[in-house]
């Protein structure tokens, strides 16, 4: 038995998850309001890949490749975006249960990206980065309520995430009464985290910043490591403990606010994920931060699958699949991870 | 005792830090490899704060920390950590590892980015095990480990740094005196066989005298005295900083001495009867 992590097992471990993940986008590609045969979303995939032309009916054709396969990149994306803020909230704030829904992150960003969409419309680049914004104040918001003294309560950073949300979703709803004009319908399913509307922005560029956040925090995955076990031990170790956080400050909120400007506040997903990577693979942030990305693109596309056919023809919000999951796990790890009396974090003293 | 042929290691002058409620005045010592100093004094006298200062960790107002004739605070981060290594104050874990991965920590300033830890970093980490007796302890969680246990795989997480100069922040409290015994011979022989220079901060001023080749004394941020324990451990000195009614024997094979309460007649339950 090794429990010495190497990169032959990281690459075995992502190797395993994107084949997971590719079959499972071919079973989301079959499934839905109307069932198609897998043959034809293999020709569908084949003509995406090669652009080669198939023997694909136009129906079929605009089902498979401009209804469900934008939509299933977009699930995958913002799922592994959820999935690795969470998992840098939780080392950066030194908390099992940091979440950017649950902290008030999402609602941060959604307030960040309904002001752009009212004092700036439809503007195309404002809406990733007033939500990016979003994020990052109300982060930084939600720890110095958290803080009490010089330490940093557990309990009282929940608290201080949850109030907030609850303070920031009273403002968002002010101010859709200056949107009355558009579909709101469409805003209140994008409140409850929803991937059934286009998204706002190319999935390429959207792609590309979700990639530039999880590889700057797969950069400092070695110092976060150390950062679990405390902030001057990590620095008596030789960890720039100031230069990681910032950077893991920095790429989760950019993680969140792209994913919530294309989807909403889609909650739970950063929660859930990483803690079913550790179970799975052990807890070392080199091989959690990209089998936690994988592994958020499987839930959250399997989440959405879901969402879109159990009460088909119509959808529900993918949010409320996640958080009907979501919110029991997250009180079975509030029971079981934080230590039985709020006192502080006095946990791991066994025997 | 040390050779007196080792070089000096850590060199201390003029130190000083002040927060606003306490001060830590001109600290000047040196201390050469394979050697003990204990920095003993009573509750805020300013122990800790000595000890973060030698580590790098707090920034000195004025004075100077020298390893190897170089600031302390000049050192890039990761080669100070592979010349210093600290034990800390356990402060808790966030989610379980075991003992071998926690160890490998001690690796992290050799490892270049993104690196994973080789052959020779396994190597490190498992001597290391070896030397603080906790290779059976490899695959257990850190966290399931008992306090004796779990000192000495911090100890050697700290050698796994390959570090000169070792620091422990009161590296027996809450350990049995069975467990307190082990864990300083450990170190005293650390000291001697492989020339590692260690200051360590203790409450226990017995283990001090026992262990230790010098002995600095500190009274709310001022060093009183600094030698060998039966220089610093007098009796009249100790009772005027601990502010308790003490006896200080000698131990006629060894010349070190012992700290004991001193009865008192009317006060037993302070005292209380030897029960041996």
């Amino acid at each position: 038995m090794t429990t010495v992590l190497t990169w032959q097992r990281v690459a075995r471990t992502c190797a395993l998850l994107a084949g997971a993940l590719l079959l499972l986008a071919f079973v989301a590609m079959a499934v839905g309001a109307a069932s198609l045969p897998l043959r034809a979303v293999g020709a569908g995939l084949w003509e995406a890949l090669t652009g080669a032309p198939t023997s694909l009916s136009p129906e079929h054709r605009t089902i498979l490749l401009f209804v469900r396969l934008p939509r299933i990149l977009l699930a995958m994306i913002v799922g592994a975006a959820l999935g690795v803020a969470g998992a840098g909230y939780q080392a950066l704030l030194r908390n099992p249960l940091a979440d950017p829904y649950v902290l008030g992150v999402s609602s941060g960003a959604a307030l960040g990206a309904i002001l752009s969409l009212v004092l700036a419309g439809q503007a195309p680049v404002a809406m990733p980065i007033a939500a990016f914004l979003g994020a990052t104040l109300t982060i930084a918001g939600v720890y110095f309520l958290g803080q009490r003294g010089a330490e940093l309560s557990p309990y009282t950073l929940l608290l201080a995430g949850v109030i907030t949300a609850s303070f920031l979703s009273a403002l968002i709803t002010f101010l859709l009464n200056f949107l009355s004009g558009r579909d709101l319908r469409g805003i209140a399913f994008w409140l409850m985290g929803d991937l059934s509307s286009p998204a706002p922005m190319a999935l390429g560029w959207l792609a590309l910043g979700v990639l530039g956040a999880v590889a700057a925090i797969y950069a400092v995955a070695g110092p976060l490591n150390l950062l679990l076990g405390g902030e001057t031990e990590a620095e008596a170790l030789g960890v720039n403990v100031r230069r990681t956080k910032l950077i893991v400050y920095l790429a989760a909120s950019l993680a969140t606010g792209l994913a919530v400007s294309v989807s909403g506040a889609i909650g739970y997903v950063g929660l859930l994920v990483p803690h079913l990577v550790r179970l799975l693979f052990g807890s070392d942030y080199r091989l959690l931060i990209p089998a936690t990305a994988l592994s958020g693109a499987v839930v959250l596309l399997a989440a959405d699958t879901l969402a879109r056919t159990v009460v088909a023809p119509t959808e529900l919000p993918v949010g409320a699949v996640t958080a009907v999951v979501g919110a029991p796990v997250f009180i079975y790890l509030l029971r079981s991870r934080l230590p039985g009396r709020p006192s502080g974090p006095g946990s791991g003293g066994g025997a | 005792m040390p050779q007196p042929t080792l070089p000096v290691c850590l060199e201390v002058r003029q130190l000083s830090y002040r927060y606003p409620h306490f001060a830590l005045q001109a600290v000047n010592f040196s201390l050469r490899r394979g050697e003990l100093l204990a920095i003993i004094g009573p509750n805020a006298s300013g122990k800790s704060t000595l000890l973060k200062l030698l580590a790098g960790l707090l920034a000195p107002e004025a004075g100077a920390v020298l390893i190897d004739g170089r600031p302390v605070g000049g050192l890039d981060l990761r080669e100070r950590a592979r010349r210093i290594a600290v034990v800390q104050q356990e402060s808790p874990l966030l989610f379980p590892i075991r003992v071998l991965p926690f160890v490998l920590q001690g690796r992290y300033a050799y490892l270049r980015a993104l690196g994973f830890e080789g052959q020779d970093d396994l190597e490190v980490a498992r001597q290391a095990l070896v030397a603080t007796r906790t290779g059976h302890l490899a695959e257990r969680l850190v966290q399931e480990l008992s306090g004796g246990e779990k000192q000495r795989v911090l100890l050697a997480r700290a050698l796994a740094q390959e570090p000169e100069l070792l620091l422990l922040d009161e590296p027996t409290l809450h350990l049995d005196i069975g467990f307190q015994v082990e864990l300083l011979r450990l170190v005293q022989q650390l000291a001697r066989r492989e020339g590692y220079a260690v200051a360590l901060v203790s409450h226990e001023l017995n283990l001090a005298a026992e262990f230790a080749d010098s002995v600095l004394l500190l009274q709310q941020g001022r060093p009183l005295r600094l030698g060998p324990p039966a220089e610093v451990l007098e009796r009249e000195l100790l009772e005027q900083v601990f502010e308790t009614e003490l006896e200080v024997l000698i131990q006629p094979e060894t010349g070190r001495p012992r700290v004991v309460l001193r009865a008192a007649p009317d006060a037993p339950e302070k005292g209380g009867p030897a029960t041996s």
